[in-house]
């Protein structure tokens, strides 16, 4: 079983997105975010330091992301993307 | 950037190039083949109540300040963008009297009047006055959004305890104006108040010179239904169907419904009609701007071949990206400036593709785009300005590090792809304790991807 597993886990994505629970405000920016298990709590939002488009693939299956890198009220600074495509915030990419 | 050429006076204006850039402030260069990119998403305080200020062809006008002996005469700027063949950018109400249009070839314009004087354009002075605008305006409102040079909008919610009427507000801003600009430029500046950006747009663009249009709350859809559908900020290709139709006002595109909209235009169709009625309020936001990271050096002799400023340009790199406050950030966008000999100012601007932080890679970028887009005349200062930052690059840093890596045994260094021994032995115990390597290799997939999960992946490591 576990040569099994061995010779199955060849090639993991790395900085895969993960599902983030979002609150927006009326304008649709976010102002607090849950990222990890249920029960989490949430951070609120306290800077934006950058954020960034990228639009690609349009040719295929399209794919548009505003990208957001915040700084929560605990310090942490998260890299969220919003997917304009199909909805829903992801996070790809965290600091301590 | 071609669509924002307008003669000073005459001829009526076309709002639909200028409203494509109401969907502003992405790092990405909005692609036409692509729908509107929808509202930007940033924390902080936006406001409703929208004030755009216009000062039509606002780089002409700077250079006639600086040479008021020209402003009674047939005068053209030049373009900025890349090529051999020089166009005309704007034009003087004289120059347009004659003929001459903006998008018009030297050549031509000469021909048709042989008197008119051109002028170069400096866009660093074009840009600095614009930053001062930017300050003045500033302490009036924290919500300042710069659309273009010229174009300001401003968040005016929350103004009337201080300014008191919505008319006080404007004629307060317009003031504030006087301190950097001649009262000449201040009256010839255009202010429209609204609910939303676009509202507040196409009220300055109808507005008249020193007559600002106001447009109190619960009117805008009034306000709007008599303008013509091109202030819509849609693709020239829906204009043209709706002009075909015989749609020509927003009040007449109001009365179909808005599945009928979306069924013969998609999306953009319903979009069309949100602004149209009113519906759609896009916010002013608070503009974010990066302190750039800037540096320069003055030539004892100007200098006009590229090789001499490729050097500069790598000693300017090392020194920028060497200073405290871009330590631990990557690049994403860079900017390099030429102080010209005699008048003038040369700029190249570059934005990444991935944020970089490394001297070799920026140099790289930059000097591709000066072959393009070569200084005209010999440069006096050179500056280079680190313009925009993405995330940390420590890691990358520590990735590159190979000396640190144990890849060193019997004092030679070992060749590229061998494992060392200790890592071997340390995988074949960890494969006996848990039955199988967990540790990984990092390897490329496709790290020019734009998509960062499609750049890197993990490998099994098991040598």
């Amino acid at each position: 079983m576990r040569e099994t597993r061995s010779q199955k886990t060849l090639l993991k994505p790395l900085g895969s997105p993960r599902n983030a629970r979002v609150v927006e405000d009326a304008t649709g920016a976010p102002v607090a975010v849950t990222v990890g298990k249920r029960g989490a709590h949430a951070k609120r939002v306290m800077t934006v330091r950058e954020r960034w488009r990228i639009d690609d693939e349009w040719w295929r299956h399209p794919l548009s992301r505003e990208y957001l890198a915040i700084v929560l009220e605990d310090g942490r600074s998260l890299t969220l993307y919003l997917d304009l495509v199909q909805g829903g915030w992801w996070v790809q990419g965290e600091e301590s | 950037m071609p669509s924002l050429i307008f003669g000073l006076s005459s001829g009526p204006v076309c709002f639909t190039n200028l409203c494509g850039l109401l969907m502003l402030s992405t790092r990405t260069r909005p692609n036409p083949s692509l729908p509107p990119q929808t509202p930007s998403t940033v924390p902080g305080q936006s406001s409703r109540t929208a004030l755009c200020i216009w000062l039509p062809t606002f780089e002409l006008r700077l250079e006639l300040m600086r040479f008021p002996a020209l402003d009674a005469t047939s005068v053209a700027l030049l373009g900025t963008g890349v090529g051999t063949r020089l166009t005309v950018w704007q034009v003087s109400e004289r120059a347009a009297e004659a003929g001459v249009r903006p998008g018009q070839l030297v050549s031509q314009a000469i021909s048709l009047c042989p008197t008119l004087t051109l002028l170069e354009s400096d866009p660093a002075h074009y840009d600095a006055a614009q930053d001062t605008l930017l300050e003045v305006l500033a302490e009036l409102t924290p919500v300042v959004e710069p659309a273009g040079h010229g174009r300001i909008f401003l968040g005016m919610d929350g103004l009337a305890r201080l300014y008191g009427s919505p008319h006080n507000q404007v004629l307060r801003v317009l003031r504030s104006l006087s301190r950097v600009l001649p009262a000449a430029l201040v009256a010839a500046t255009r202010a429209g108040l609204a609910p939303g950006k676009f509202g507040a747009w196409v009220a300055a663009a109808g507005a008249q010179p020193g007559d600002p249009t106001i447009v109190p709350e619960g009117t805008l859809r009034t306000f709007l239904a008599s303008r013509p559908v091109s202030v819509l900020p849609v693709e020239g290709a829906t204009l043209d169907r709706l002009e075909r139709l015989g749609v020509r006002t927003l009040g007449e595109l109001v009365r179909f419904p808005a599945p009928a909209l979306v069924g013969q235009f998609g999306e953009e169709g319903g979009r069309a009609r949100a602004w149209a009625t009113g519906e759609r309020i896009d916010a002013v936001r608070p503009w974010y701007r990066p302190r750039p990271v800037r540096v320069d050096l003055d030539f004892a002799v100007p200098v006009g071949q590229l090789e001499t400023l490729n050097g500069a340009l790598d000693q300017l790199l090392e020194r920028a990206l060497a200073r405290p406050e871009r330590y631990g950030r990557s690049v994403t966008a860079l900017r390099v400036i030429g102080r010209l000999e005699g008048s003038g100012s040369w700029v190249v601007d570059a934005v990444l593709r991935d944020p970089n932080a490394s001297k070799e890679a920026l140099a790289f970028t930059l000097r591709s785009r000066i072959v393009l887009s070569p200084p005209p005349r010999a440069v006096e200062t050179l500056t280079v300005e680190l313009a925009r930052f993405g995330p940390p690059s420590s890691q990358t840093v520590l990735f590159d590090r190979k000396d640190s890596a144990g890849r060193v045994e019997h004092g030679r260094d070992l060749a590229e792809g061998t494992v060392p021994h200790s890592l071997r032995n340390a995988v074949r115990e960890l494969k006996l304790r848990l039955g199988h390597s967990p540790l990984y290799r990092v390897v490329e997939v496709d790290p020019l991807s734009r998509v960062p999960e499609r750049r890197h992946a993990l490998m099994s490591f098991d040598p």
